[in-house]
C-alpha cells in the first residue's frame, strides 16, 4: 500500500449549504471519522495514524466538521452544535450517494456521531465513540475539566504557550510531541481565525452549545463500541459508564496510560479493536 | 471466526505438590492455562467448554480443576489464604509438566489466584487475562457481600437443583440463555463430589480469606494484562475493574453490556476474539 498523505486524499463536496472538506481513501462500506473540537483540529490531524489500516477494508472518510479545517466557517447561535454537525454528515452522505455509514467520533465528534445515530437511525451501521462529549455533567469529577478550561482559554487567546499546555494534558505522555508537530498544530490554529471566534460564540450562552444526550441514549439503535482513556482530562470516564448503561447495545474499552486521544496514543491496539468490532456480526 | 464446541479431551492428572490435579489438554504451541471460578459444581471444562476449541487451535491449552474442585484432590484450607495455596499448586503443576512460562486466562476466584500467581511467580507468566476476577477487596460502589456471593452458601448447605439454579441464574444477565440441561449437568458434577461442598464451607469459616485483598499489590503485576467484565455482574463489582486498570501497570479493561459474571459464556465470540488478539500481542 502506498503511504497516504493529506494532499493526495483531500477532497471537497457540497453538503447542503456548506462546502465540506474531507480526506478519503479505500473502498467498500463507508466509515466516517469525526475529529474533536480543539482549535485547529481537522480530520487528518486527528486520524492520520488510522486512515491507512481502515482504508484497507473500508471507504474511509475523515470529515472536517462545520467550522473546522477547510470546511466552510459557520456561525451557530440558536441550534445545538452537535445537531448542526449531524445534519452536515447527513447532507454529505446524500451528496456522495452513500446510504448507510459507520460513524466514529472523538470528543465533540463523538457527540456529533451520537446525535447522528439519534436523528438518522436508518442511515447508520455501527457507532464508535472515543472520549465522547454529550454526556452532560460528571458525577465523579468537577467540571469544566482541566483540559476543557485550557481549551476555551486558547480559543479566546490563541498562543503557543497555552497550546503546549493543552497538548500536555491532552495525552497521557506528551513526550512524543515534537516541535514540528506543535508548530503544525499552531499554524492550523492560526490559519482560520474566524473558526476560533465562531466556536466560542456557538459554545457559550445564550447559544445551546453541545446537547446533554444522557436522556436520549436509549434511542441509539446502532451497535456501539465506547472507548476511553483512563487518564482523560477532557471528558470524564464516568460518561463512558453512563453510555454503556444507556445505549442498548454497547461495549466499553478502557485503555490505561491514555488521555483524550486513544486513536493516536494506542493506535495499533485501537485499529485492531475497532476493525474487529466492525467486522463482527 | 465461528464458534466450535467440542467434547472434552480425555482426563489427565498431574501431581502438583501435595495435590493430584485433574485437567484437560488440547492443541500445541505456547502454553495457556485456563483457570475456572469457584461455586458449587464448578470445574475447568464446565467453565470454558465454549472457548476451548478456539484457544486449542493456537495454544497448548490446559484447563485444570482447582484443588477442592471437580476431579482434583479435595482440600480444607485453614492456614493460608486460598489464593496462595492455589497459586502455589499451579506453579507446582507447571514444574511437573515441565512448562517454564505460560499465559493465564482466569475467571473470578481463578482470577484472584492468577493475580497472586503474577505477584509471586512473575518469571513463570507471560500474558494475563482476568475475567471479573476476585482479589479487589471492598467495593466502593456496591454493598458487599454481593447478591450473587450471598447465594453461594445456601447451595453449599443445601445442594439441590433449585438452590443451584438460583446461583447459576445470578451468574448471567439473561437466565433464559442457560438451558436446564446445563443446570442438570452441573448438578450432577456437584453431587459427584459432595466432599468438595463441605470442605469449601469449612474453609470459608476459617480465619483466612478465600480471596486476599490484593489492591495494594497491583503495581507488582509485571505481566501485560487484559481485564474483562460484565456490566451487570452480580458477583464481582465493576468498580474493581476500574481499580485494577488503575493499579496494574500495563492493563486494559473491556466491559460487555448485557453481561453478568460469565462473559466467556454470554459473549463467546467477542470474548474469544478479544483474548486471542491480546495473547497474540
Amino acid at each position: 500500500m502506498t503511504t497516504l498523505s493529506n494532499e493526495t486524499t483531500s477532497k471537497f463536496a457540497q453538503a447542503g449549504k456548506l462546502k465540506v472538506h474531507y480526506n478519503e481513501a479505500g473502498s467498500g462500506e463507508a466509515v466516517i471519522l469525526l475529529h474533536g473540537g480543539g482549535p485547529g483540529a481537522t480530520g487528518w490531524s486527528n486520524y492520520f495514524k488510522n486512515i491507512g489500516p481502515f482504508a484497507e477494508k473500508y471507504r474511509t472518510i475523515l470529515m472536517d466538521q462545520p467550522g473546522f479545517g477547510e470546511t466552510d466557517s459557520i456561525s451557530i447561535k440558536d441550534e445545538a452544535r452537535d445537531l448542526v454537525h449531524a445534519r452536515a454528515v447527513k447532507d454529505l452522505i446524500d451528496s456522495l450517494g452513500i446510504d448507510k455509514v459507520t460513524m466514529i467520533g472523538n470528543s465533540m465528534g463523538g457527540a456529533s456521531s451520537m446525535r447522528f445515530a439519534i436523528e438518522y437511525p436508518d442511515r447508520i451501521n455501527k457507532l464508535v465513540l472515543m472520549g465522547a462529549a454529550g454526556g452532560g455533567l460528571s458525577i465523579m469529577q468537577p467540571m469544566p475539566q482541566e483540559g476543557i478550561k485550557i481549551m476555551f482559554g486558547l480559543y479566546r487567546n490563541p498562543n503557543m504557550e497555552d497550546l503546549k499546555r493543552m497538548i500536555q494534558v491532552f495525552v497521557y505522555d506528551s513526550s512524543f510531541m515534537t516541535e514540528e508537530l506543535i508548530q503544525q498544530r499552531y499554524d492550523a490554529m492560526m490559519k482560520h481565525p474566524e473558526h476560533l471566534k465562531n466556536f466560542i460564540e456557538s459554545m457559550v450562552p445564550p447559544a445551546p452549545g453541545l446537547t446533554d444526550l444522557s436522556s436520549r441514549l436509549s434511542e441509539i439503535k446502532a451497535k456501539t463500541l465506547i472507548i476511553w482513556g483512563r487518564d482523560d482530562r477532557f471528558v470524564p470516564l464516568d460518561h463512558g459508564l453512563k453510555y454503556l448503561w444507556g445505549i442498548p447495545n454497547a461495549e466499553l474499552h478502557v485503555f490505561s496510560k491514555c488521555g483524550h486521544w486513544a486513536q493516536y496514543e494506542h493506535a495499533d491496539e485501537f485499529n485492531q479493536l475497532v476493525l474487529d468490532f466492525l467486522a463482527r456480526d | 471466526m465461528t464458534q466450535t464446541i467440542t467434547g472434552a479431551p480425555e482426563s489427565r492428572y498431574a501431581q502438583a505438590g501435595s495435590f493430584k490435579l485433574h485437567y484437560h489438554e488440547g492443541g500445541s504451541g505456547h502454553p495457556l492455562l485456563m483457570l475456572h471460578g469457584a461455586g458449587p459444581g464448578a470445574n475447568g471444562w464446565g467453565n470454558y467448554n465454549r472457548n476451548f476449541a478456539a484457544f486449542a487451535a493456537k495454544y497448548r491449552t490446559i484447563v485444570p480443576d482447582h484443588p477442592g474442585f471437580g476431579q482434583s484432590d479435595p482440600v480444607v484450607i485453614t492456614d493460608e489464604p486460598r489464593d496462595v495455596v492455589h497459586a502455589r499448586a499451579f506453579k507446582d503443576m507447571l514444574d511437573t509438566l515441565d512448562i517454564e512460562r505460560t499465559h493465564i486466562v482466569a475467571h473470578s476466584m481463578g482470577g484472584g489466584v492468577a493475580l497472586r500467581f503474577a505477584i509471586e511467580y512473575p518469571e513463570r507468566l507471560d500474558r494475563l487475562v482476568l475475567i471479573c476476577p476476585s482479589g479487589g477487596g471492598r467495593s466502593i460502589m456496591q454493598p458487599t457481600p454481593s447478591e450473587g456471593g450471598k447465594s453461594l452458601a445456601p447451595v453449599l448447605r443445601d445442594p439441590t437443583v433449585d438452590t443451584l439454579r438460583r446461583f447459576v441464574h445470578f451468574l448471567v444477565y439473561d437466565p433464559a440463555t442457560v438451558p436446564e440441561e446445563l443446570i442438570e449437568r452441573r448438578y450432577k458434577a456437584m453431587m459427584d463430589r459432595p466432599e468438595h461442598l463441605e470442605n469449601f464451607l469449612k474453609s470459608m469459616s476459617a480465619p483466612v480469606p478465600v480471596a486476599s485483598d490484593l489492591s495494594l499489590r497491583l503495581q507488582e503485576v509485571q505481566a501485560s494484562t487484559l481485564l474483562l467484565w460484565g456490566r451487570d455482574d452480580r458477583f464481582a463489582p465493576l468498580d474493581h475493574g476500574l481499580k485494577f486498570v488503575w493499579g496494574i501497570p500495563d492493563a486494559r479493561l473491556h466491559i460487555f453490556s448485557k453481561s453478568g459474571h460469565w462473559p466467556q459464556y454470554e459473549h463467546t465470540l467477542a470474548f474469544n476474539q478479544l483474548v486471542l488478539n491480546f495473547l497474540a500481542g
